[in-house]
């Protein structure tokens, strides 16, 4: 008895040491900067100098003033809608091409999974020249990326080339897990496979779609390399996202207490985009 | 018979199609990267005649690349490293626990996946400038682990999940203890894991770019995606030169991947699971 009372106190503080490494790293680096960048919103502030002005919420109601919100957040919503809908489009057809098992399936989906490793910088800067010199050359096309109209339709195409691989193989996963005897019963009903499809096929995989669109939606709403790499926000202002804006205020515009805030928002609208679609979902799902 | 055989060649039709596609990129990348200016004017995209590696040797001999390269490496390494090592251990004990606060601190890791990177980049530049970390490698590293730690966390632990107690428990009789259990028994067992861990941090710390640009800032230290945005966003490069620093700069992780896929596809299914 005093033996176990031993171990199980000696377990716990094992337990203890096993946790530490991980909690301290993602305390300092993680936890205590994401909490001081709350009060950081409440102050007017260069981002740099010794003195920073307390001027309360005056931070958040400027964003409801500033003519350029509109923009940005609108260029985040198109390419983020955009980009999901691709994605997880292209990657479910791709799911549905190769979740067979067999050695051209093999090198098929390495192939596809292959645009996932590059950086986002580098695919963009690879797109940039596609776009300017070889699609100029073959086709005789102005580059997408200087024209307003197509400048977020050309960067989601970067970014739904780069990872529809990933939703790919979340989607393999998950039709991998949908008994063949469902399809063979609807067959022998004479379901046709276009009704299958969205009668077996769809309800049984919508854990795989929730996985897909809150990822696909987080890096939607965060997006910036592209942009970056690609146009840098332009022309003027069309690609400019709300990622790029909260970088420029706080790096460029010595706004920082206003770019802040905008990361503060733009914290609290993704957690409620991802629950209201999370919670969407879930009660989409089925028991298999 | 002959019908379930026409549909499967028709689906293998249209999804190596797909893959032309996939790939052009790649394909143009390299064939342009073995091509003069001239010869692109003139051949298009066709094959080259022949293989000029003057584009290469053009990027290399300009030691910024090079450094740039380095850098990448420097900083890549160590967070992979920190991972693989504090992660198991945080997750061997959130499987194998079922007491309320480590359920409370699994789920601070998971929650914390939801956290943009724009709302923390103003204070993470602060606090590194101010604890004397900013253009340092370990600056870097921490914050990268940091904000890799909870999707390594959650993958690790729903594999440890699934390994049998038996083998821990005949250990612990066996007079081992929690230490020994853990690295002499557990930690083995996670081999596939581990790897897959390994080889997704490794493309989040070599593809990192927001969370470099503010912690690396001085232009000795800047990674690789660094280098590629101040060089790219100011030159006007000729696309062939172009091609061939943006081969070289994927060339290891294409190599990393290819060699390692089985287990980065494993690692993104495990990491879709969550809750």
């Amino acid at each position: 008895m005093i033996r176990n009372l031993k171990n199980s106190s000696k377990r716990k503080l094992c337990n203890v040491l096993f946790l530490l490494p991980a909690c301290i790293v993602f305390a300092v680096f993680v936890l205590v900067p994401f909490l001081q960048g709350i009060p950081l919103s409440l102050y007017q502030w260069d981002g740099y100098s010794d003195t920073r002005t307390f001027v309360g919420l005056s931070n958040y109601l400027q964003v409801f003033k500033d003519p350029n919100i509109t923009e940005v957040v609108g260029n985040t919503l198109f390419f983020t809608l955009l980009y999901l809908v691709g994605c997880n489009v292209i990657g479910l057809l791709l799911a549905l091409l190769v979740k067979k098992t067999s050695k051209l399936n093999a090198v098929l989906r390495t192939i596809f999974f292959m645009p996932f490793v590059l950086s986002m910088i580098l695919a963009s800067f690879m797109f940039t020249y596609i776009y300017s010199d070889v699609f100029y050359a073959l086709l005789g096309i102005k580059s997408f990326l200087g024209n307003v109209n197509y400048v977020n339709p050309a960067i989601a195409a970067i970014a739904i080339w780069k990872d529809s691989g990933y939703c790919m193989i979340i989607y393999i996963a998950s039709l991998q897990m949908v008994p063949n005897e469902y399809y063979e019963a609807a067959r022998i009903e004479g379901c046709s496979a276009i009704k299958s499809f969205f009668n077996i096929t769809m309800p049984l995989i919508v854990p795989a779609f929730t996985a897909n669109i809150t990822l696909i939606l987080a890096w939607g709403m965060q997006a910036f390399d592209y942009q970056m790499a690609a146009t840098g926000g332009g022309p003027g202002h069309a690609s400019e996202t709300v990622g790029m804006y909260i970088y420029k205020n706080i790096f460029v515009y010595h706004n920082a207490g206003y770019g802040q805030a905008i990361g503060i928002l733009l914290t609290a609208g993704l957690a409620v985009l991802t629950i209201l679609l999370t919670s969407y979902l879930r009660r989409k799902e089925v028991e298999m | 018979m002959s019908k379930v055989k026409t549909k499967q060649i028709v689906i293998s039709m249209v999804a190596i199609l797909f893959a032309l596609i996939m790939l052009s990129p790649f394909y143009i990348g390299i064939i342009y990267s073995f091509k003069t200016k001239q010869e692109i004017t003139l051949t298009g995209l066709s094959l080259p005649t022949h293989f000029d590696f003057q584009n290469y040797v053009a990027v290399l001999e300009d030691g910024s690349f090079f450094k740039g390269m380095l850098n990448s490496i420097y900083t890549t390494i160590p967070s992979v490293i920190l991972l693989m090592i504090i992660c198991p251990m945080a997750s061997y004990v959130f499987a194998r626990n079922k007491k309320r606060i480590y359920n409370v601190l699994y789920s601070l890791f998971l929650v914390a996946m939801l956290i943009p990177y724009q709302s923390v980049l103003l204070p993470i530049y602060a606090d590194m400038r101010d604890w004397g970390m900013l253009n340092t490698f370990a600056g870097n590293v921490f914050v990268k682990v940091g904000f890799q730690l909870s999707l390594s966390i959650l993958i690790c632990t729903g594999f440890v999940k699934g390994i049998p107690r038996d083998l821990e428990e005949a250990a612990y009789i066996d007079g081992m203890g929690y230490f020994g259990t853990f690295w002499r028994i557990v930690f083995p067992l996670m081999k596939s894991v581990l790897i897959s861990i390994l080889i997704i941090n490794a493309l989040f710390a070599w593809n990192d770019f927001q969370l470099s640009t503010v912690t690396l800032i001085s232009e000795e230290v800047q990674t690789l995606p660094q280098l590629l945005y101040r060089y790219f966003g100011v030159h006007s490069v000729d696309l062939n030169q172009a091609f061939a620093a943006f081969n070289l700069a994927m060339l290891p992780l294409i190599i990393l991947y290819l060699l390692l896929q089985k287990y980065i596809t494993d690692g993104v299914m495990a990491g879709s699971v969550k809750g």
